[in-house]
């Protein structure tokens, strides 16, 4: 998203804040000319790098602070505020955060929102026992640093937070029980979800293949009766799903250890653990995630084509749509984040 | 001057596998009806591709227009070039409400055509009525001046009445409920069970719900042009709630839409000389768990028209502020 675009519709929904632009490495692997970038996961891995060094940024800018993070953008953000707002060497303290468009899975706020069906690939998984999925390897552990290999409450409820979501997202649509075509747009965040571990070729060539929803060869032989039947001891050291990269983490002794460390976690979640939940920026987060009553609806904020009040005769508000459409279109959006943050 | 700051993260995500390395072309047929049933000719009919565009991040978009005129069997046959798999369709004519919202997603391309080729989209128009002046409003999260007990909201002022505002007549009567919330850790969301109730001061008053799909084609007016005669219900109660660990429930819809009626009088014998009526478009707001209400209103201050045509040129509230302007009719 345009920085200098996002000041000047702010600026004209007069604002009178100062304005400071973050990038980070978010397109990893882009594809020049076309402009896409085919491999999500190591561009995930950096937004959970990036949290650390924008902490220190932001506690180093005088003032009162407002933050502001589109799609992936609230991964960095969420990491910074989960992980390192309340660090005594990194601390910092913000007023407001805004996520629009928030690229992250629901349970990572609020577990309750975790468990969605609609995320299981419908082919197989359906029939096996929740304890044989990634999403649950984290749950066969106690008192033990595996346990953090999930993407629930991965941040937890945010302080301060605006969730501002759009209920006719196409990148962010909502799973419904079906796997989609891949190359489309569409339920984009929800094909890496259900494709973890499984991606086929051609781009299996790219993108990293680990745990998932793929399925470990050694127990190729068992019916889904006998599957289900395998004790959690067992699948402790030696997963139904595809094995993880990282064997350490099968390790009675090194596996907590190994899972305790950051670079270990961050990898294993971007490409290995698959979220049970559709991404905030399509949702209501719950009127007591942030501040009371902080979910926006930007679908809400426009009028219709037909009234020359919306660009698109589909009538939705896409993903990015914030700034891919023009102010005079937008700018209710604007004026509600500037209201709700005091900015003028 | 207070110093601020605004971080923004540029951020980049990554459509990510959402890339078609070249346009498809599709075809859309539109068939265009009035509420009689008979084919409408020279209606203006748009779809609309999305083509990628190179940029930083997910890329750009660009919407390319494809328009034409239906014939005198009411059809429109538009041919286009897009890389997303889906376009979205629009109808207007003079003298009738516009229909948009539609949307065709294909399923795949073959030989470079989306598949299906050609679908139809069927489309009824509905003719303007009579479209008067309302109170229209986009309540904006105003706040609840006191929770525990009734507050009325005077519509023709915007206002609530004496003495937490100017308003002088309360047609709704809000009243906030909010069980005690107990301390959590600080990472977790906190539990609530929050009641916003709506009553009415009058016998005959009264609220019902109707719901239209948020999603998919609709008319340019949302709801009948007429507000029901009858089957008003003479409260409301809109609750949300939150265990510890489990799943919200809430009573809000997306889908949700109201007609009202207000300022009843009757005869003696209990028959109806004089009523405002209105419409609710959306829900009441969850504004209520931050002690605050939002909702967008139109009230027709004809006593006993139940035209619910609104004309967003004559708006009875002057200089509305950006947030609480209402351009739907």
């Amino acid at each position: 998203m345009s920085k200098s675009k996002r000041r000047k519709r702010l600026y004209q929904s007069r604002s009178h804040a100062m304005f400071t632009g973050v990038d980070w490495q978010g397109d990893d692997g882009q594809i020049p000319i076309i402009g896409i970038t085919p491999d999500y996961y190591v561009n995930v891995i950096h937004a959970f790098d990036t949290a650390l060094y924008f902490s220190m940024a932001m506690r180093d800018l005088p003032g009162g602070k407002y933050i502001a993070a589109h799609s992936l953008g609230n991964m960095v953000v969420s990491t910074a505020i989960a992980d390192w707002s309340q660090v005594s060497s990194e601390s910092f303290q913000y007023k407001a955060y805004f996520m629009i468009d928030a690229a992250v899975a629901m349970e990572a706020y609020d577990t309750s929102f975790g468990n969605n069906q609609q995320l299981v690939p419908p082919q197989y998984w359906p029939n096996y026992h929740t304890n044989l999925w990634a999403s649950e390897w984290f749950n066969l552990f106690a008192n033990d640093s595996r346990t953090n290999l999930t993407w629930q409450n991965r941040f937890g409820n945010i302080p301060n937070a605006y969730n501002y979501y759009s209920s006719t997202e196409d990148v962010l649509k909502d799973a419904d029980g079906q796997m989609h075509n891949i190359y489309a747009q569409p339920f984009a965040w929800v094909n890496q979800e259900m494709n973890k571990g499984t991606w086929p070729l051609p781009l299996s060539l790219i993108v990293n293949n680990e745990a998932g929803w793929g399925f470990n060869i050694d127990y190729s032989t068992y019916s889904v009766a006998q599957a289900n039947q395998i004790p959690s001891s067992q699948l402790q050291t030696n997963s139904f799903f595809e094995s993880f990269d990282d064997s350490t983490l099968y390790d009675p002794n090194a596996g907590s250890a190994e899972a305790a460390k950051a670079s270990v976690r961050e990898k294993v979640l971007s490409d290995g653990i698959p979220a049970l939940s559709n991404p905030a920026g399509g949702n209501f987060l719950g009127i007591n995630f942030g501040v009371p009553n902080a979910d926006r609806n930007m679908n809400g904020y426009k009028g219709l084509n037909i009234n020359g009040l919306w660009p698109r005769s589909g009538d939705d508000w896409e993903h990015s749509d914030i700034v891919n459409i023009a102010y005079p279109f937008s700018r209710a959006v604007f004026n509600q984040i500037v209201t709700d943050g005091g900015l003028r | 001057m207070k110093i601020m700051k605004i971080i923004s993260i540029n951020a980049a995500l990554l459509l990510l596998f959402s890339f078609n390395l070249r346009a498809n072309e599709g075809r859309v047929t539109i068939h265009v009806v009035g509420e009689d049933g008979l084919p409408i000719a020279t209606a203006k009919a748009n779809i609309q591709f999305a083509v990628a565009m190179p940029g930083g991040g997910l890329g750009n978009e660009k919407v390319v227009n494809i328009e034409g005129l239906t014939d005198t069997n009411g059809i429109c046959v538009l041919t286009g070039n897009g890389d997303d798999a889906y376009v979205g369709a629009a109808v207007l004519k003079d003298g009738y409400y516009g229909a948009g919202g539609y949307r065709i997603e294909f399923t795949n391309s073959l030989l470079g055509r989306w598949q299906p080729w050609n679908p139809t989209i069927e489309v009824v128009l509905q003719k303007r009525g009579v479209q008067v002046p309302m109170y229209t409003r986009r309540v904006d999260e105003i706040k609840i001046p006191v929770e525990g007990k009734p507050v009325g909201f005077d519509l023709m002022a915007g206002d609530w009445v004496a003495p937490y505002g100017k308003g002088e007549t309360a047609d709704f009567l809000f009243q906030l409920e909010r069980k005690p919330e107990p301390a959590v850790p600080a990472r977790e969301i906190p539990p609530y069970d929050v009641t916003l109730t709506v009553n009415f001061p009058n016998a005959g008053d009264g609220i019902q719900s109707i719901f239209v799909p948020t999603r998919g084609g609709h008319s340019g007016l949302r709801l009948p042009r007429q507000a029901p005669a009858d089957g008003y219900e003479s409260v409301l109660i809109k609750r949300e709630s939150k265990e510890r660990g489990q799943k919200a429930y809430s009573d809000y819809r997306d889908d949700q839409n109201y007609f009202f009626r207000v300022r009843t009088k009757k005869d003696a014998q209990g028959n109806i000389i004089s009523a405002l009526y209105g419409k609710i478009y959306g829900d009441f707001n969850h504004a209520a768990a931050g002690g605050k209400l939002a909702f967008t209103y139109y009230l027709n201050p004809e006593p006993n028209s139940r035209n619910m045509e609104f004309d967003p040129s004559r708006n009875l509230f002057k200089k509305l502020p950006s947030l609480e302007r209402v351009n739907e009719p």
